[in-house]
């Protein structure tokens, strides 16, 4: 008996294929989080400031540290696919593949950037953020993260075949998420000193909606023309 | 509705090599055409791009009389695709894998075990891909093939990595999807399906 597939159907099930392949091959996701929680918590140890310097530099280096460790993630959102031919399958489809992107992307999201905002907290202790900054610091990392996943489909989609992409990923990513990085850590900067910073939150979100507004398209159409 | 695929002056380039040129041929229900050809001639290609992978340099792909570019969600309804990559994720068992392509297919029949018994992958089915043999990887992607009922199947060497025993499963289903009034077109080097083909393309 033949059955209609429903758009949330293939969009669901893309998202717990992703997750589920992740979770199943835990080094991928891990390798990147330790590095964020490593270094971004050993560098007040290594350097002597006071608390109120501290205060000043966390959100700048969390933030940093955030955005070079997602960078190391990119690189496996369509590779591995493509490696073993499921992007084949994906391409051909009958479900909209900017579906299909919008759910791969919001796989890679919850398992590289959720981790980020959740061990967010822990490495803003070490920076002695008080509890208010941490939650302006985890909605700045919340949206921001959702954005860089966002714009690295793209990046990854381009750079998908050529055979080793890392660098070219990282130099396609960088510029266009220093907007993300400066107003990022600018707004927790902001808050702790208690400036208006309301304004670099809506500049995320918009970034973040902007991203998905114009992302999936853009993914798909380059994953067309990538798989030639 | 009787299914046809017409291709019309097909040509595609590789750099400055040509792999194919000109290639013309139609498709209708209940017919196999092979494609023929050493390795490299470029069958793989031609394959794909008729599948809709690759951008052909000139030429038409029509199904039922549309171009596939302007009506290609309905053309990849009625497709179904076997390469040489398996198509699997390697961390998950193939059922796992069955799992995701019923949200990816119209008519992919995930709960039919008998496919898996025929191909003798039910006792490995919750095995992790990774974990099965080349024949088995192979099997795998045949029954996937065999689930997803669709009438115009395109295959790259459908028998290579496969045992007598499921390389007659394989002829046996073509056969059997032939006389459904199915569309089959096949790459291969063998002349293993001579005798079936209604046509056969040499590519040089």
């Amino acid at each position: 008996m033949v059955k209609d597939i429903s758009l949330w159907s293939g969009f669901s099930r893309m998202l717990i294929r992703d997750c589920l392949h992740s979770i199943k091959n835990p080094s991928q996701l891990l390798n990147p989080l330790l590095l964020f929680i490593i270094v971004s918590a050993s560098f007040p140890f290594a350097v002597n400031l006071s608390d109120d310097q501290l205060m000043i530099i966390g959100p700048g280096i969390i933030w940093i540290m955030a955005v070079l460790s997602f960078l190391l993630t990119l690189n496996n959102l369509y590779m591995t696919d493509a490696e073993d031919g499921c992007l084949d399958y994906i391409l051909l489809s009958p479900q909209p593949l900017p579906l299909l992107v919008v759910a791969k992307t919001c796989a890679h999201w919850l398992l590289s950037g959720l981790p980020l905002v959740i061990t967010c907290p822990i490495i803003a202790i070490f920076y002695q953020m008080q509890i208010d900054t941490i939650l302006v610091m985890i909605a700045t990392l919340l949206m921001g993260t959702f954005a860089l996943s966002l714009i690295g489909s793209i990046a990854a989609s381009l750079t998908i075949s050529s055979n080793n992409n890392s660098i070219l990923l990282s130099l396609l990513v960088l510029p266009i998420t220093i907007p993300l990085l400066i107003f990022g850590a600018k707004t927790v900067i902001l808050y702790q000193e208690g400036s208006a910073s309301l304004a670099g939150l809506y500049f995320i979100a918009a970034y973040c909606m902007f991203a998905l507004s114009f992302s999936p398209f853009v993914s798909a159409a380059a994953l067309r023309i990538g798989v030639d | 509705m009787v299914n046809q695929l017409d291709i019309s002056n097909l040509t595609l380039f590789r750099g400055n090599k040509c792999l194919f040129q000109n290639i013309n041929f139609s498709l209708k229900a209940g017919m196999l055409i092979l494609i023929k050809g050493e390795n490299g001639s470029g069958k793989t290609s031609l394959l794909r791009t008729i599948a809709g992978l690759i951008e052909p340099h000139d030429g038409l792909i029509e199904w039922n009389n549309k171009n596939i570019n302007k009506n290609r969600q309905n053309y990849h309804q009625n497709i179904s695709w076997l390469s040489h990559k398996h198509g699997f994720k390697g961390h998950l068992s193939i059922k796992e894998n069955f799992q995701f392509e019923s949200g990816l297919w119209v008519r992919f029949e995930k709960n039919n075990l008998n496919v898996l018994e025929e191909l003798s992958l039910l006792e490995v089915s919750d095995l992790p891909f990774n974990y099965l043999s080349a024949g088995q990887k192979r099997r795998a992607s045949i029954a996937r093939l065999m689930l997803t009922q669709v009438p115009l199947c395109l295959l790259d060497e459908p028998t290579s990595n496969l045992d007598s025993t499921s390389s007659q499963v394989v002829k046996n289903w073509i056969e059997q999807h032939i006389r459904n009034k199915g569309l089959c077109l096949l790459a291969t080097h063998q002349d293993t399906f001579f005798d079936k083909a209604s046509e056969v393309i040499e590519l040089v």
